[in-house]
């Protein structure tokens, strides 16, 4: 089976056009006041939904806001274009958003918190619309939102059906979260695989399977810190990534010393990335150092699709990455002159390709 | 002011009264400086958590910037949505030289990276860091409410010791002084008076034994 998507990559490479050059980050940093920062980002396609998001929250809040409804928009977009041929693979690339959007109603309920407090708690950029969330958001408990899902064959109420009962006995959001996350990687491969050796297939696996590398990198890193067993920190590990497999991620979980975690990346491709993460580490023995540098490695490694494989779904995963990362780009300068952060701190903090 | 009755009785009353309030201004003032050494040994306490409050909470702060900004609002909203339980605190009371402290028990509510509700696969490491030092911040919150509390007991004490201290010194013992005083001269001149009396008595008395041996002696000259 072999996908054509030459109308999607030709809308996506209109999209492209829009995506901000490196030089406008210089000036809206050089920006002293929230004026100046909309005044700039009026000249780019963040005008509509930054204006429209001002009306309601003014400030800094109201610029995230902005850029949380374009980024939103854009995704979405994207999805409700694609041909049905080409439909599960683009699935697979915004599945995520579906992911993350039904594990924070699934904590909105688990708390009891309001529909509104719910529905700041997602971002509607997958096939989940607004309206459908918070449809979802509107229900009175966890077992009625799995129906729901369930009643919209969305492939999400599987795991959640299997994990309810467990759930039901130890009241641990944990216990629906975690199934949801590993039969996500599953369920993406599956559809992977109906594609056979359609080269878009091939490079959205190999993509994916670089992610899976680099959640278990993050999550090896995290489980190090604290005194986890083993046959807990498997629990974590998900099967399937490219070059970061099961015995690495013990060694990385086991690693008591920061050089240790270096030799357990040697000859990845992940291993300049954690050296870059490490000289941070040494500093401020902070995760996120790690995380940081494994984004800017995900980051540059996509935005190359769009030379490498331009006739493929490359464009898109590259799109999607380029976009995500712009979006946090300008959230970061944002928030950083909100709270008046040093703007070589903030220049530091960006990832501009 | 109080009627003050001037007998001997009186008098030996106030200076016992005097001798209890000098004892009890000692105690006292014993008591105001043990309880000043023990609030300037927990005072030290409570600057250096104070201090430590400040920096977890700059840091804090920082790291909730940072992932407010690089994860986004949503996403914070969503794993915060995830944590219910709340630290649980048990109050208890001891006693500091007589005064009741409350002491403040308390489990940390430090949590392992997997015990925070989420799972950990779609939560950044950023989202972690800023649980970690929120969770450290209460921590130091309810060792700061604990120290502060205890210091501002021992503080009021030390102010009612100190206001005791003083009326002793300045106000009870000198106003006893003066009554026992005043009762000592209203004695002593109840005592001069009645010598007085005495030696007045005596005279008239000596008078008229003297009238009387001279009476007599004029009976004979005038036979």
């Amino acid at each position: 089976m072999s996908v054509r998507m030459d109308y999607e990559l030709a809308r996506i490479r209109s999209f492209k056009r829009d995506l901000l050059p490196p030089e406008l980050y210089e000036r809206l940093i050089d920006t002293i006041t929230t004026d100046d920062i909309v005044t700039i980002l009026s000249e780019t396609s963040y005008r509509d939904d930054i204006t429209a998001a001002l009306i309601d929250t003014p400030g800094y809040s109201g610029i995230e806001r902005g850029l949380k409804a374009n980024l939103a928009r854009s995704f979405s977009e994207i999805v409700a274009f694609t041909s049905q041929d080409a439909k599960p693979l683009v699935r697979v690339l915004f599945g995520r958003f579906d992911l993350s959007n039904i594990k924070s109603i699934l904590r909105g309920k688990h708390v009891g918190a309001t529909v509104a407090e719910v529905m700041d708690a997602v971002l509607p950029a997958g096939e989940l619309t607004e309206p459908l969330l918070a449809r979802l958001a509107e229900q009175p408990d966890i077992k009625s939102v799995v129906n729901l899902l369930s009643s919209w064959f969305s492939p999400f109420a599987y795991p959640l059906r299997g994990a309810l009962m467990k759930y039901s006995e130890t009241g641990n959001l944990l216990d629906l979260e975690l199934p949801l996350d590993v039969y996500f990687y599953q369920k993406s491969f599956e559809e992977i695989s109906k594609y056979g050796t359609d080269m878009n297939a091939l490079l959205l696996k190999e993509f994916l399977q670089m992610e899976i590398d680099f959640t278990n990198i993050l999550t090896s890193l995290r489980l190090s810190k604290d005194v986890v067993s083993s046959d807990a920190a498997m629990g974590y590990f998900i099967p399937d990534g490219r070059k970061f497999g099961e015995d690495r991620y013990k060694l990385m979980v086991e690693a008591e010393e920061p050089v240790m975690i270096q030799e357990v990346v040697a000859g990845t491709p992940y291993q300049k990335a954690i050296e870059d993460g490490m000289r941070k580490f040494v500093g401020n023995g902070l995760v996120s150092s790690f995380q940081r540098a494994l984004e800017e490695f995900m980051v540059r490694s996509a935005n190359k699709l769009f030379l490498v494989d331009p006739l493929t779904i490359g464009v898109v995963i590259a799109y999607v990455w380029t976009k995500y990362n712009e979006v946090v780009n300008l959230r970061i300068i944002v928030r950083g002159k909100a709270v008046g952060m040093e703007e070589d701190t903030i220049r530091e903090a960006l990832i501009i390709v | 002011m109080e009627e003050i009755h001037t007998t001997r009785m009186e008098l030996l009353q106030k200076r016992k009264q005097i001798e209890l309030a000098d004892q009890g201004c000692e105690l006292l003032k014993k008591k105001r400086d043990a309880l000043l050494l023990e609030f300037m040994s927990i005072m030290d306490i409570a600057l250096q958590t104070s201090e430590e409050l400040q920096k977890v909470a700059r840091q804090a702060s920082y790291s909730l910037a940072v992932a407010r900004a690089v994860d986004g609002t949503v996403a914070l909203r969503s794993a915060a949505l995830a944590t219910t339980p709340a630290p649980f605190i048990e109050i208890s009371g001891t006693y500091i030289m007589g005064v009741p402290v409350p002491e403040i028990r308390k489990t940390s509510i430090r949590r392992p990276v997997t015990g925070r509700g989420y799972s950990i696969l779609g939560v950044s490491s950023r989202i972690d860091e800023v649980a970690e030092r929120f969770e450290r911040e209460i921590d130091i919150i309810v060792e700061v409410a604990s120290v502060e509390t205890k210091l501002k007991r021992l503080g009021l004490e030390i102010q009612k010791t100190r206001r005791r201290v003083n009326a002793l010194d300045y106000i009870v013992i000198p106003r006893l002084k003066e009554q026992v005083k005043f009762i000592q001269m209203a004695l002593d001149e109840r005592a001069r008076e009645d010598l007085f009396r005495l030696k007045k008595v005596k005279k008239a008395l000596e008078s008229r034994k003297k009238e009387r041996t001279v009476k007599p002696s004029e009976e004979i000259v005038a036979i």
